[in-house]
């Protein structure tokens, strides 16, 4: 009797985690920026080829790491995007990449990385984004397209972390901090504490307009100070994403195929029941 | 049913596992494994081994899934490796079913007489799991009939070094029995060979199909097989390829032939 206890409980937990790492998604929604309405600030510059978006991200924290700079960019502006391997390499960014799970199965095709030099210039990042740390005032480039190495991957358009994060007006209230290029505090939202949770009074919604320079390509420029979105309420992934405009096809979590997938569990469970029922029932 | 539709259900079935990280498509097929073992198990001690491959599946999820704790732990590593698990818990599940339902001895058979030697260690390492759950039974009868009750980690050793003697003692019984009998050297009769069948082949040809399914709409990215987990989302499921996984259940349909 106990013996089967202990073995319904180990079941129960392993279920339970089968079924609770999704669920666990909605708890967490995405990465939160804790305190976004500080002025730690980082340029993200993706660049599909033929389009280059720039996004002034919050980082709301001293150090993120690359990836998070992506996930932030997601909650903030809504960048669409698909980490792969348990989120060490990006499959997929603003609309253009890969679907499945193998980020580079469209190789030579693929997401190539770059770090900022701080002079609009660029360097080949030679490690995973999610070993990479990015400070305030940094720049990091992404570039849809082939080549292997610095000499043969084409580069974002030079970008400075200026060019992207507008200055802000000072605050009399606020205290420097001795970040890189960010300097100023969040516009509208002076008094914000560093705090989790504390988010400021409501800023304007970021916006993404197209600039006039169109060389040497089609450049899109983020330049409104990003909504902080407090963990609480932050929205799920999915619907940031749909608001975006390009993008992958809308994911279908309804429909026939997870209930024709239901019948068939139960279906072929109930028939396996039975058969084993009937031949001990015969033997 | 021929040991070789059972090769071949089992390896395509452990293909369309291989391909995909998606749970819908994972439990649909354990559940066409439960269906084709239901029908087809050899009753004896080998029939366990669906029963103690899937507990052995999930202690492996589990343990894939805890490694995540060692290192950055968000939602979606966490799903991630939960799928990872889910996935190598599957091939074991197909393993289970294949061990329950045939045996590996007639798997041995079919190998061309050339390859014999190679033949004999992969039917000894394709049976260990059956064996090893077999002498687990009798170990464990023959103690408790000397009043040692194995359900403790202090007792475990009362089990575990008898199983392993028997194990090592097995295999050398065996290997001198096959010497004796002339195997692997010439010629050989064939005794009461069986036939691929109809049912046989029925199940051979839908088991390929189905992985060659899997396999195509892996390599073009299709049906959602492995769903995004950062952003975490809710996994698509392609009703075509929960249909082709039904079709794997499909020898279970038919009648056991034999005892």
């Amino acid at each position: 009797m106990r013996e089967m206890t202990r073995r319904a409980a180990t079941l129960a937990i392993a279920v339970a985690m089968a079924l609770g790492a999704p669920a666990l998604g909605v708890l967490d929604g995405t990465v939160a920026p804790a305190c976004a309405a500080t002025q730690q600030r980082a340029a993200l510059v993706v660049d599909t080829g033929t389009q280059a978006r720039s996004y002034c991200v919050a980082l709301g924290a001293a150090a993120v790491s690359g990836t998070d700079l992506i996930r932030l960019a997601h909650a903030q502006y809504g960048l669409d995007y698909r980490l792969g391997y348990g989120g060490r390499a990006v499959c997929r960014l603003d609309g253009v990449g890969v679907d499945g799970g193998d980020c580079f199965a469209d190789f030579p095709d693929y997401w190539g990385y770059w770090h900022g030099d701080g002079s609009g210039g660029w360097t080949w990042a030679s490690a995973s984004a999610a070993d990479w740390t990015v400070h305030p005032g940094d720049v990091e480039g992404w570039q849809w397209g082939t080549g292997e190495d610095a000499t043969t991957h084409a580069m974002p358009p030079g970008t400075t972390e200026e060019d992207v994060c507008p200055p802000l007006e000072p605050s009399p209230t606020a205290s420097p901090v001795g970040g890189g290029g960010g300097g100023g505090h969040g516009g509208g939202s002076p008094d914000a504490s560093d705090s989790p949770g504390a988010a400021g009074p409501p800023t304007p919604p970021a916006t993404v307009t197209p600039t006039a320079d169109r060389a040497p390509r089609d450049r899109v420029r983020g330049e409104a100070t990003p909504t902080p979105t407090p963990s609480s309420t932050g929205a799920p992934p999915v619907s940031l994403a749909a608001a975006q405009g390009p993008g992958p096809p809308p994911a279908d979590a309804g429909g026939a195929g997870p209930l024709l997938a239901l019948a068939a569990v139960i279906g072929l469970g109930v028939a396996g029941s039975i058969v084993i029922r009937r031949r001990t029932a015969a033997s | 049913m021929h040991p070789g539709a059972w090769i071949t259900w089992a390896t395509c079935a452990g293909v369309v596992a291989f391909t995909t990280t998606n749970p819908w498509y994972l439990v649909v097929l354990v559940a066409a494994s439960w269906f084709v073992y239901a029908a087809h198990r050899v009753e004896g001690p080998a029939a366990r081994s669906f029963r103690v491959f899937l507990l052995f599946g999930l202690v492996t999820m589990l343990v894939r899934t805890a490694l995540v704790f060692f290192g950055t732990i968000d939602a979606a590593s966490v799903a991630f490796a939960a799928l990872e698990g889910a996935r190598l818990a599957v091939i074991l599940v197909v393993f289970g079913t294949f061990n329950a339902v045939t045996d590996p001895f007639g798997v041995l058979r079919l190998a061309p007489r050339r390859f014999h030697e190679p033949a004999l260690a992969a039917a000894l390492a394709l049976s260990i799991a059956p064996r090893t759950i077999a002498s687990v039974r009798r170990v464990r009868e023959a103690q408790a009939m000397r009043g040692i009750v194995v359900h403790r980690w202090r007792t475990l050793p009362a089990l575990v070094v008898p199983v392993l003697e028997t194990g090592m003692e097995e295999a050398m019984t065996l290997a001198e029995s096959m010497d004796a009998r002339g195997h692997g050297r010439g010629r050989r009769s064939r005794y009461r060979p069986q036939p691929w069948t109809s049912a046989g082949i029925a199940t051979a040809m839908t088991a390929v199909a189905a992985a060659g399914v899997f396999v195509i709409a892996s390599a073009r990215g299709l049906g959602d097989l492995h769903p995004s987990t950062d952003p975490l989302e809710w996994p698509r499921v392609a009703p075509a390829l929960v249909g082709t996984i039904i079709a794997v259940a499909i020898p279970g349909v038919f009648r056991r032939s034999g005892p």
